[in-house]
Parts: structure tokens; C-alpha cells; sequence
């Protein structure tokens, strides 16, 4: 067992010199046009503030807000639990940066 | 209200009751008494002797006020002292309504009465009318005597009846409710002399009211369902990200090497190809290349089918030809044949130019009493069992040809005249262009068309050759073609007298050819028999034309070595070449039947093939033989069956007949019919195209010599 946790560590340690920076949608529901969009939309509020989730998450709620009608809420962090109940075809939840984790969602 | 005292006698279990209500309406009890009872109420219940119980405690109602004071006094200014004031009003009015009713007996009524009994009658509408200031005059006196009576009764005096006058009694009555008490009293009007009606009601009175209906109203309500919800839940850890980003990496990985698999799968049967080192032309065009996997199977099998035609094709040369000397052979390759096309005539072949393993034959009829939709379909020598693309057209097919550089584009010329365009990467269904209207197209079968190589013109441009006599060229605008007639076959004879008008006579064009070189150059051939060489830049003279011909021309062709040596063929049995400024030809060849088609070889100067009538393939080699073909060949196998068409491939060492079966043979020319010409000198490097060249002039040049014609041949004969 020991070995095998070694061995993959090795590999993970060949792997770690790839830095994943790209998003990663884990799960979504939204229409194609929508959700490429958002992903857009949460990349860029999450570069333009780095150091504080909690403006990346008030600008991707207000954009969201603005442009597919209200209710939208938004969660920005590196670590956290969720359960939600979200309007169909309204959630998108996705990885970013290799460290953060972003979920949006729409409930009026 | 003006009621007459009444006597209460009360039994002993109500007294008290009895007597706490005198109390409280102020009854004039004896006020020691009432003391005693107070006190001993308080004490014990009311303990009455018999005496006291049987005592009779009479009791009257009166009409005075009893709160009222007895001595009421008020102060008198003038005197300084008090003076009792006299009058205490004791009337109280509780409820005052005016009714709307009147008394049946009263005059008023009764006037009613009569008015209601007889509304028709004039007399009583007069009545009525006289009447009327009186009803207004009786109210009010009625009114006068109703306040008069709430006056008198207000007085303190108003209760002896005796006092009363007549009028006050009738007053009185007549607000009594209760009519049984008054005294019937007389009928001013005998009711007799009305007719009697009985009046549910005595007091008779009449409303009139009417109630429209209302709207109905209706609740109405809907609910829609609210927007569907889903619940959903995520723990997000850093370890979670990573490896979810991990597994990604790693799918993207394993899809990579897919991709490359399928590369090399792809690549796989091409290396196979190489190493078995079985030649198939490499696709040049995208537009030829198989679409599909299916299409790349159906041509692996085809090419395991026919293994030993594509080894012959690439390989095999004839021993024989060694010994033969001059003569050669033609070996049969593939046979091209399709369902569709079993009951048509080849009509014409023309070859990709682009992909030299592709061709397209174009099918139709020459029995032109039984008209049949046509067909059009494109073979490719590496699927020979079955074509790659099959366009049906409303009318036969009799002419085809494939655009120099695009090499989808293919044009049809119809038996009903008319042209059409088609782009196979784009519908072989629906042709991109069509003539079909009635003024835009020939006006007869249309014998040749042909894409024009003028590479610098913006839009493509077709010539055309048809029965009517004219040459046209079509130019292919964004939605339209436009046709310009280049040039109206004429007779040089008088123009017919017929009936009173001038008829000029007009050729009939069976042929076409093109200058290889020089664009606007080119021949017609007539079914008089007439060449004509004409210019697209002169449209109504012709730069020569001959006689060529008894019967009308087949095919023309241009030589590509020396454009101004061309060949016809005729249905005269003849084969004849020409040269520019010649009356008469240079070589005239008899095949014993009506030569269907002619056509100079691509790779040599001097090399022609005809097909005959009968049945039979004829190839020349006028380098090595002036007089008989090197090869005279049957192809078919049936009797009745034609040769219709004959060409070259441009690339390959084969040529394709088509037969009146609707049946295309390739065969593959045998080295003697192939003589690659020395160079003149040993070690000049002189290129192949001045080579044949140079032989071609050599050979005219013997030819030209004793500058006369050289006898007709009867190749038949010379045979035998």
C-alpha cells in the first residue's frame, strides 16, 4: 500500500510541474451561450481581484444580476461546503487557478 | 300612543319583580313602604301573609311623564321671584314615519280606484285631470290635520274621546293601525259602481320597480408552477480541485493518444499501398477525395478484386510486341458498367484532367424516337464496380465536360438543348446552373460543349455546339447563365427561295474542338460534312472552312503537339487529318464503317485512335505506319454493339471506349503503339514535348512533299 501511495506521489510530483490556471467546469447546467459567458465572467472577477474573494464574488453576482435578471448568488473561496437549491438551468460550478473554487447559481 | 289605561293584576311570584319595575318607572308607591321592602330585602326574602298576598294592587297607566316635575317653577326677572310654569309637555315622539300608503276609503284612493279600474276611458281621464289639484289639496289638508292631531294629542287633554270632534275622529282613524277598530265609515264613492276587484290587500297601492339584472361576476385564477428547483451540493477542499484538475490532464492525455492512434490509422493503408508498391494515383483534388470511411473500404475491396487488372495496369507489357515489329495490342482492363446505364449509349467521356484516375461518361440515346431522361456518372479507375457519382437529368445526355481547374464542375449538353451546370462537392441532385426556359438554350441537341481555358476571365464560360446551327458561349453569372451567339453556321450558297422569302441555310454542328494553345481558335464540324474554323473574336466569318466530309463529322480534334494539324472523323467511313491552309488532307484513312470518334494521343505527336461502328478500335501511328493502323481491335463482344467514344487518358497509358450497351472498356496500349521517339543525336537532352514535335514536322514534311493527295487507303484491303 505504502509502496503504491509512493509511486503515486511520484507521479503527482511529475504532474505538479503542469500549473493547471485554466477553469474547470465541474458542473453546469446552464445553455452553451450562458455558461461560456459566466465562465468568462468568473475568470476575469477572479484575476481582477486576486486577493479578495469577496469582491470577485459581488462583482460576479451583480454582473449576473445585471445581465440574466436578479437573484443570483455567488460564492468565490478555496475551501467550503455547499447545499443549495438553485432554479434549473442556472448553475455553473467550477474550478479555477488550480486553488479556488467558484459556484454561481440563480434562486428567487 | 293615545291609549286608554289598562288594569295589571299581578300574582304573587311576580310581584316583586313587578314591584322592582314600578320602582323603577317611578311608580307612585307609598315611599315607607317601598323603605320596608327595601330594608328587608337585604335581610331575608319577603315573607307576605296571606292578607297581603291576596291583596289586589291596582295599577294605572297614565299618559303623564312621570319624571316629569310636579311644580315646575322658573325664575321671573320682571318680578323678582318664582312663578310656576304652567305647561309641561308630556308627548315624546319616539318614531316618526310618513307611509306611503293611503286608506282605500279615502278620497284620494278612491280616485286611484277609479283611475286603475278604467285607465282607457276618457271621462275618467278627464276626471283624473280635474282631480288632479285636488289629490295635491286633500294631502295637504290631510297633512294640516295630522299635525293638529300630534297637537292635540300633545296636550295634556287629548284623552277624553268625548271631546273629540267628528273631523279629529276621522283623522284619528284614518292613522289607526288597526282599520277593524274604526267604524266602517261612508263611502263618498258607492264602491258598488266600480267593478268589484278583489283587493288582496285593502290598502291598495301600487309600486312600480324594476330591477335590471346585474353582471354576473366570476372569480377567475390561475397558478402557474413555479420555476423548477434542484438542489445541489459540493464540498469544496484544495485536494478536490487538484485532483480534479489531475483527472483532467489525464483524459486530455489519453484523448491525444487516441488522436494519434487514429492518425496512424489513417496512415496505416497508405503505407500498405507503398509497401505493396501497387500504384493507385494519388488524390490531387480535394474535390475527388472519398468521402468517408465506407468509401475508402468499398475502394479496398475493389482493389483486392481487381488485384490482377491493377498489377496489369502497372506492369504488364506484352512479350509479343518484340516480335511483332510494328504491330501492337490493346489489353482490356476494367470494364465500367452501372445498373442504371445498362439501356443507354455512351455519348461521351470526358476525363479529369486534375485527377487523371477520374472520368465521367455521360449517357443518352442516338434513337432519338424513343426519348428517355439521361444520365451522367463519374467513374474513378480505383472503384471500377460502381460509379461515384450518378446525376439524372431530365433529357439525354450527349455531351460532358469537366472544368481545366475546378474539376467539380461539370456541364451537360442535353438532347433538348439545353445546358447544365453541375458542382458535384455541392448537390449532384440539383444542377448549380440550368438553361431551361425557352428562350435561354438551343434550340436542338446540343452535339458538344466545352468549359472555355481562359484562366484570366472573372466568370466561367461555356461554348456550346447544337443541331440549330449555333455556337454559343454561356457565361456564368451569380444566378443566370447568359448565352452570346459566337457564330451561326451558314451556308456559302444563295439563300433558298422557298416561298417568297429568303431562307439563308444553316449547318447543323455535330463538332467542336478547341485550339490547345490559342483560346479563341476553333473547329466545327457539320453533319454536311463541313469543317469550319472559326474565331470567337469574329462572329460572323469563318477563318477557312472545307468540305470535308460526304457524311456528317463526327469529331474533330485538334493534334496537341501541332495545333495546326487536326483530325475528323466522319460518319463516310473516313478518318482524315488536316492541316491549316490545306485544301486537301494530308492522310485520309478508310475503316470500312461509319468512325464514330477520333482522338490524338497525349503522349505522342503522331498517335490516333478511332472508333467504328462495327464494333472495332482502330490505332495509328503515322511515324510508323502512314498507310494501316498498328492495331485494329474488337472490343465488343455482342454484333449489333457500337463503338460510340474513344479517349485518352491524359496521364496513363490507356484509353476508354464506350460502346452503344452502355458499357465503358478501358484498355491499356501496348509498348509498340507507345514508341518514345530518340532523340535525333546521342546524349541531346531534347524534352519530349519539341521531340514529337520534330517527328510530327518530319513526317508532314514527307508527307507535304509531292504536295498532292495521297490516295484513299482501304485499310479493309490492305488488311486482308
Amino acid at each position: 500500500m505504502i509502496e503504491t501511495v509512493e509511486a503515486k506521489k511520484e507521479d503527482v510530483e511529475v504532474g505538479k510541474k503542469i500549473i493547471h490556471s485554466h477553469p474547470l467546469v465541474r458542473h453546469c447546467d446552464m445553455p452553451d451561450e450562458m455558461k461560456n459567458e459566466t465562465i468568462e465572467l468568473c475568470v476575469t472577477a477572479c484575476e481582477k481581484h486576486s486577493s479578495n474573494n469577496e469582491s470577485a464574488a459581488k462583482l460576479i453576482k451583480e454582473t449576473m444580476d445585471n445581465k440574466f435578471g436578479p437573484s443570483w448568488h455567488a460564492v468565490v473561496g478555496e475551501g467550503f461546503g455547499l447545499e443549495i437549491t438553485h432554479e434549473c438551468r442556472n448553475l455553473l460550478y467550477m474550478f479555477f487557478a488550480g486553488n479556488m473554487a467558484v459556484c454561481v447559481w440563480k434562486c428567487s | 300612543m293615545a291609549k286608554s289605561g289598562k288594569s295589571l293584576k299581578s300574582t304573587g311570584s311576580s310581584r316583586l319583580l313587578l314591584l322592582k319595575g314600578a320602582q323603577e318607572k317611578g311608580e307612585n308607591l307609598d315611599s315607607e313602604r317601598n323603605d320596608n321592602l327595601m330594608a328587608n330585602d337585604y335581610d331575608a326574602p319577603l315573607k307576605l301573609t296571606e292578607l297581603e298576598l291576596r291583596e289586589e294592587i291596582v295599577r294605572t297607566l297614565t299618559t303623564f311623564d312621570p319624571n316629569a316635575p310636579k311644580y315646575p317653577v322658573e325664575f321671573c326677572f320682571k318680578t323678582q321671584g318664582f312663578v310656576p310654569k304652567e305647561s309641561y309637555n308630556h308627548f315624546l315622539v319616539h318614531l316618526n314615519v310618513a307611509s306611503t300608503c293611503l286608506h282605500r276609503d279615502s278620497e284620494a284612493a278612491q280616485e286611484q280606484l277609479a283611475r286603475m279600474q278604467d285607465p282607457g276611458s276618457p271621462e275618467s281621464a278627464l276626471g283624473a285631470k280635474s282631480k288632479a289639484p285636488k289629490i295635491g289639496t286633500s294631502t295637504s289638508e290631510e297633512k294640516v290635520e295630522e299635525e293638529e292631531d300630534v297637537e292635540a294629542e300633545g296636550g295634556a287633554s287629548a284623552e277624553e274621546p268625548g271631546s273629540e270632534k267628528p273631523d279629529e275622529a276621522a283623522a284619528e282613524a284614518e292613522i289607526t293601525p288597526d282599520p277593524v277598530v274604526v267604524a266602517p265609515a261612508p263611502t263618498p264613492v258607492p264602491v258598488s259602481v266600480l267593478p268589484h276587484k278583489k283587493l288582496t290587500n285593502q290598502f291598495n297601492f301600487c309600486e312600480r320597480g324594476s330591477l335590471t339584472v346585474n353582471n354576473p361576476s366570476r372569480e377567475i385564477f390561475t397558478q402557474t408552477n413555479p420555476p423548477p428547483r434542484v438542489t445541489f451540493s459540493a464540498n469544496v477542499t484544495q485536494w478536490g480541485i487538484y485532483d480534479a484538475y489531475m483527472e483532467e490532464h489525464a483524459e486530455q492525455q489519453e484523448k491525444e493518444k487516441e488522436k494519434k492512434e487514429k492518425e496512424k490509422a489513417t496512415l496505416a493503408p497508405q503505407k500498405k499501398e507503398e509497401t505493396k508498391k501497387v500504384e493507385v494515383v494519388q488524390v490531387k483534388n480535394a474535390s475527388c477525395a472519398p468521402e468517408g470511411a465506407a468509401k475508402i473500404l468499398e475502394r479496398m475491396t475493389n482493389q483486392n478484386t481487381y488485384d490482377e487488372i491493377i498489377q496489369d495496369f502497372k506492369y504488364w507489357e506484352d512479350p509479343s510486341d518484340e516480335f511483332k515489329d510494328e504491330e501492337g495490342t490493346l489489353l482490356p482492363l476494367w470494364k465500367f458498367s452501372c445498373d442504371r446505364a445498362q439501356n443507354y449509349t455512351v455519348t461521351s467521356i470526358c476525363w479529369n484532367e486534375n485527377c487523371p484516375d477520374m472520368f465521367i461518361a455521360g449517357y443518352g440515346s442516338f434513337d432519338f424516337k424513343r426519348r428517355k431522361a439521361g444520365l451522367m456518372c463519374v467513374y474513378t479507375l480505383k472503384n471500377p464496380s460502381y460509379p461515384e457519382h450518378l446525376v439524372f437529368v431530365e433529357s439525354e445526355v450527349l455531351a460532358v465536360d469537366i472544368h481545366q481547374s475546378q474539376s467539380s464542375m461539370i456541364v451537360l449538353g442535353l438532347l433538348d438543348g439545353n445546358i447544365e451546370v453541375y458542382d458535384l462537392t455541392k448537390s449532384s441532385e440539383i444542377p448549380l446552373h440550368s438553361s431551361n426556359s425557352v428562350n435561354n438554350k438551343h434550340t436542338a441537341a446540343v452535339w458538344q460543349v466545352r468549359w472555355s481555358k481562359e484562366s484570366n476571365q472573372s466568370e466561367m464560360t461555356i461554348y456550346s455546339i447544337s443541331a440549330d446551327g449555333q455556337v454559343l458561349s454561356w457565361s456564368l453569372m451569380q444566378n443566370e447563365m447568359i448565352k452570346m451567339t459566337l457564330i451561326s453556321l451558314t451556308f456559302p450558297t444563295e439563300p433558298i427561295n422557298s416561298d417568297g422569302t429568303l431562307c439563308p441555310l444553316i449547318g447543323c454542328g455535330s463538332a467542336l474542338a478547341f485550339h490547345p494553345t490559342e483560346n479563341n481558335i476553333f473547329l466545327v464540324g457539320t453533319e454536311e460534312g463541313r469543317i469550319y474554323k472559326c474565331s470567337t473574336a469574329y462572329t460572323s466569318i469563318f477563318l477557312s472552312e472545307s468540305e470535308a466530309h460526304y457524311m456528317p463529322v463526327q469529331q474533330v480534334d485538334f493534334n496537341r503537339y501541332n495545333p495546326s494539324v487536326y483530325a475528323s472523323s466522319s460518319g463516310d467511313w473516313r478518318v482524315k487529318i488536316w492541316e491549316d491552309d490545306r485544301k486537301e488532307p494530308l492522310f485520309e484513312f478508310d475503316l470500312g464503317s461509319p468512325v464514330e470518334d477520333v482522338a490524338w494521343a497525349p503522349y505522342s505527336s503522331t498517335v490516333l485512335a478511332a472508333v467504328t461502328a462495327d464494333g472495332r478500335i482502330h490505332v495509328f501511328d503515322l511515324n510508323v505506319n502512314k498507310y494501316r493502323p498498328l492495331c485494329q481491335q474488337a472490343v465488343t463482344q455482342k454484333k449489333k454493339c457500337k463503338l460510340t467514344k474513344v479517349s485518352f487518358n491524359p496521364k496513363h497509358l490507356i484509353l476508354v471506349v464506350g460502346d452503344s450497351f452502355g458499357c465503358i472498356s478501358s484498355m491499356k496500349l501496348s509498348p509498340n503503339l507507345r514508341k518514345k521517339q530518340k532523340p535525333p543525336k546521342k546524349g541531346m537532352v531534347v524534352d519530349h514535348d519539341t521531340l514529337e514535335k520534330l517527328k510530327l514536322d518530319k513526317l508532314l514534311s514527307l508527307v507535304r512533299e509531292p504536295n498532292k493527295p495521297i490516295m484513299v487507303l482501304d485499310t479493309e484491303s490492305a488488311a486482308n
